[in-house]
């Protein structure tokens, strides 16, 4: 029987992409199939179940063989890896962030973003099966001559914060210390994402428009000079209520999300954007910029800002979200209704029976 | 929230533009007041680093402490521990009066002239940081520039390289069915080349023809009445057999192959495709095609023949996409190896008459030993350009 194996540059639990493979190839077990996963990185938590993407350990295979590769960044060793894989390959494409965003913090992993790019390219014709993880990124793989392909957003589980009971002390802590409204971010504090501009919004909103909003940042650095430079923001702002929580589990997060008056993103760029449908599971408010694959993502829910908007609009928007309370039900029925739609998909059945397309 | 998205347009959005618009008419929000925190969020980013800021800082306002710190006698303690020793210091105090004064005014005057002499350094340091701070600015520019230029230029290379890798399609764009019509023949020359292998192949359909070109072989079978299918890489050969009522597909022939159940295929033909293949592909194509025929089916390949040096010198290098050439003794091995029960050359397009070696006339020793060496050469020169390899399974 053919084996369906999968390479991920990184593996670590919570990561969409991870998250995503890991359904997959449970999926794929459970039809009695052959299935590994390799990461060139893998979380210590991983390290049993995810192994090392080198050549002994992906080892003997035949030519029938499928080998998933989710491209989400470079990697110097993959085409290595790939070139020497004698099967199949199917590219499972997450889309690459372009690599302007990270030269002035990191220009090494700027390089590996660029890699990541001409990776895709090189692959071009070696896959018998691609796939994307939006229209938008579907897009992106047009313009470098990739046809045919499926789009397949990386959602494993849409019910992973609903199902979470929230941590009951974080509730009674967020309930008895902070301040209305309570804006969230969820998301890693990286560049593209324009953490800076919800400061910026924040210090507007604040100052000018008369809130006394907590602004919460759940997420982790990765990038250790540009988190700096969001603390150091916010003290130079001299701005109260701003609280970088770091990376949080699921049942954490569950009672951010239910306490938060509304969930913002001010990002540029997103491939998919995994914070939005966990906000929309619990009927949470949204304001976005409409920016990239958001609008996508959102179809007909959340405030929708123009994607040029800078940080005053976006300061309005605070305020008027935060004392319209008609607004806000509105906003809430919004993102149910459309995670009502989303609930109809089932990423992970449509790519395994993609998968089936090609064994 | 349909109404207040609509693509970042709706009323809400539209409601929110005016307001903002108000609050800067109004004056409530400070002129330029976006581009500042941009702009300060860029200095961090970019600019100095905040511990060279806060030295700076802490310089400036120790200057301020030397300008703001006065003399004054009254900070001159009059008391004293020893009996009498006030009236003592007092005394001593109105004595030396003038004196202390005097120096207590040259003091002054030197801080003054300290402080002027400081405040101009402080300008120093802040613009010889503004310009590093505006020089790393610029630097990032550019080498984000340069490096956007590199990926191009890589993206150019790696298109290049492609278009140079053996087995990789040359675009001959419109030229290429001229280039097609004269070396490899009229459409009509080569159905008739082909006939005699069609016609072992009446009662073995469905057919895969792989590499199909401009079709000959697939009219071929069609009039015979076999059922065929054909699978082209180059769209618009396949959007012209299609015109033809041709049933085909474009796209590559082993995937195709994949795709095809096992034991489903009466033949696969491979006529002039396999020299354009990757060794490895070559392989997995033969072993695939061993599942994918049924048993008493057919493959049939077709290839350049590298025992003929004429060969060399027409068939092989006329066409730039010629990979390699494959020796019928590798081809008999693979069919035998992935369980085709037998197979047999057929050598075909003998050279031209007029280009062999003809023998001398006679029949003594003489005649009889040259016409034993001219055939010898001509086997080696003029053997035939092509040879059939047909496996039954």
């Amino acid at each position: 029987m053919t084996a369906v194996h999968q390479l991920l540059v990184g593996a670590s639990p919570g990561d969409a992409v991870t998250e995503f493979a890991l359904a997959i190839r449970k999926g794929l077990r459970a039809a009695h199939g052959r299935s590994e996963m390799y990461a060139f990185h893998r979380d210590p938590v991983l390290h049993t179940d995810v192994l090392p993407a080198d050549h002994e350990s992906i080892g003997d295979h035949s030519v029938d063989d499928i080998l998933i590769y989710h491209s989400s960044i470079g990697q110097p060793e993959t085409v290595q890896v790939l070139d020497a894989w004698r099967g199949r390959i199917v590219m499972y494409f997450h889309n690459i962030v372009p690599f302007e965003y990270f030269y002035p913090y990191d220009p090494y992993w700027a390089s590996l973003l660029a890699l990541g790019r001409m990776e895709v390219t090189v692959l071009r014709d070696r896959a018998v099966l691609t796939v994307a993880n939006s229209e938008y990124s579907a897009d992106d793989l047009r313009a470098v001559g990739y046809d045919d392909i499926h789009i397949i957003p990386p959602v494993s589980s849409l019910y992973r914060l609903r199902d979470a009971v929230p941590t009951p002390s974080t509730l009674v802590h967020l309930e008895e210390h902070m301040t209305y409204p309570m804006i969230l971010y969820v998301g890693q504090l990286l560049p593209q994402k324009r953490v800076d501009m919800l400061i910026d919004a924040l210090h507007i909103s604040r100052t000018y428009l008369g809130l006394r909003p907590t602004l919460m940042l759940a997420g982790p650095g990765r990038l250790g000079r540009f988190e700096s430079l969001l603390k150091n923001k916010v003290r130079e702002l001299a701005l109260p209520g701003v609280h970088f929580t770091g990376h949080k589990n699921a049942e954490d997060l569950a009672a951010l999300f239910r306490h938060a008056t509304f969930l913002v993103t001010a990002s540029d760029w997103e491939s998919y954007c995994v914070p939005l449908v966990e906000a929309m599971s619990l009927g949470v408010p949204i304001i976005a910029r409409a920016t990239t694959v958001v609008p996508e993502t959102l179809g007909g829910a959340g405030l929708q800002l123009p994607a040029d908007s800078g940080a005053a609009l976006m300061a309005e928007a605070f305020a008027r979200v935060a004392n319209d309370d008609e607004l806000r039900l509105s906003l809430a029925e919004s993102s149910t209704a459309r995670f009502a739609e989303l609930e109809k998909l089932d990423p992970v059945g449509d790519f395994i029976a993609a998968i089936g397309s090609v064994q | 929230m349909t109404e207040a998205s609509e693509g970042g347009d709706g009323r809400i959005v539209t409601e929110l533009k005016r307001l903002l618009a108000e609050h800067q008419a109004s004056g409530l929000y400070p002129s330029g007041m976006e581009g500042e925190l941009v702009a300060h969020v860029n200095r961090l980013a970019l600019g100095p680093s905040r511990d060279l800021t806060d030295s700076i800082g802490r310089f400036e306002s120790s200057v301020r402490d030397v300008a703001t710190v006065d003399f004054s006698l009254e900070r001159i303690a009059p008391g004293s521990t020893i009996p009498g020793g006030a009236a003592m210091h007092r005394a001593v105090g109105r004595l030396v009066a003038r004196y202390i004064e005097g120096v207590m005014i040259q003091l002054i005057e030197q801080r003054q002239l300290l402080v002027a002499a400081l405040e101009p350094v402080s300008d120093v340091l802040r613009n010889v940081v503004e310009q590093v701070g505006s020089q790393r600015q610029s630097d990032f520019e550019s080498l984000t520039a340069e490096l956007t230029s590199r990926i191009d230029d890589l993206t150019l290379s790696v298109d290049q390289l492609r278009r140079a890798t053996p087995g990789m399609p040359v675009e001959l764009g419109p030229d290429g069915e001229k280039f097609v019509e004269r070396f490899r023949g009229k459409a009509r020359d080569i159905r008739e080349h082909y006939r005699s292998v069609a016609v072992q192949l009446v009662s073995d359909g469905p057919v895969l023809d792989i590499g199909f070109g401009r079709g000959e072989f697939l009219d071929l079978l069609a009039s015979m009445g076999v059922d065929a299918f054909g699978v082209e890489p180059d769209e618009q050969l396949v959007e012209r057999a299609r015109a033809r009522g041709l049933h085909v597909e474009c796209g590559g022939g082993l995937e195709w192959l994949h795709a095809c159940e096992d034991d489903s295929l009466g033949a696969v033909t491979l006529f002039q495709v396999i020299e354009h293949l990757p060794a490895g592909d070559s392989v997995e194509l033969i072993r695939t095609a061993a599942r994918k025929i049924r048993h008493g089916g057919k493959l049939m390949i077709e290839t350049v023949n590298p025992l003929s040096l004429y060969a060399f010198a027409h068939a092989f290098y006329t066409d730039p996409t010629h990979t390699r050439l494959v020796h019928p003794e590798f081809l008999e091995f693979m069919v035998e190896a992935s369980g085709f029960a037998q197979s047999h050359i057929e050598w075909r397009s003998p050279p031209p008459p007029k280009d062999v070696l003809e023998a001398v006339p006679g029949r003594d020793a003489v005649a009889k030993a040259i016409n034993e060496n001219v055939s010898r050469i001509n086997r080696l020169l003029f053997a035939p350009q092509d040879y059939l390899l047909v496996a039954v399974r």
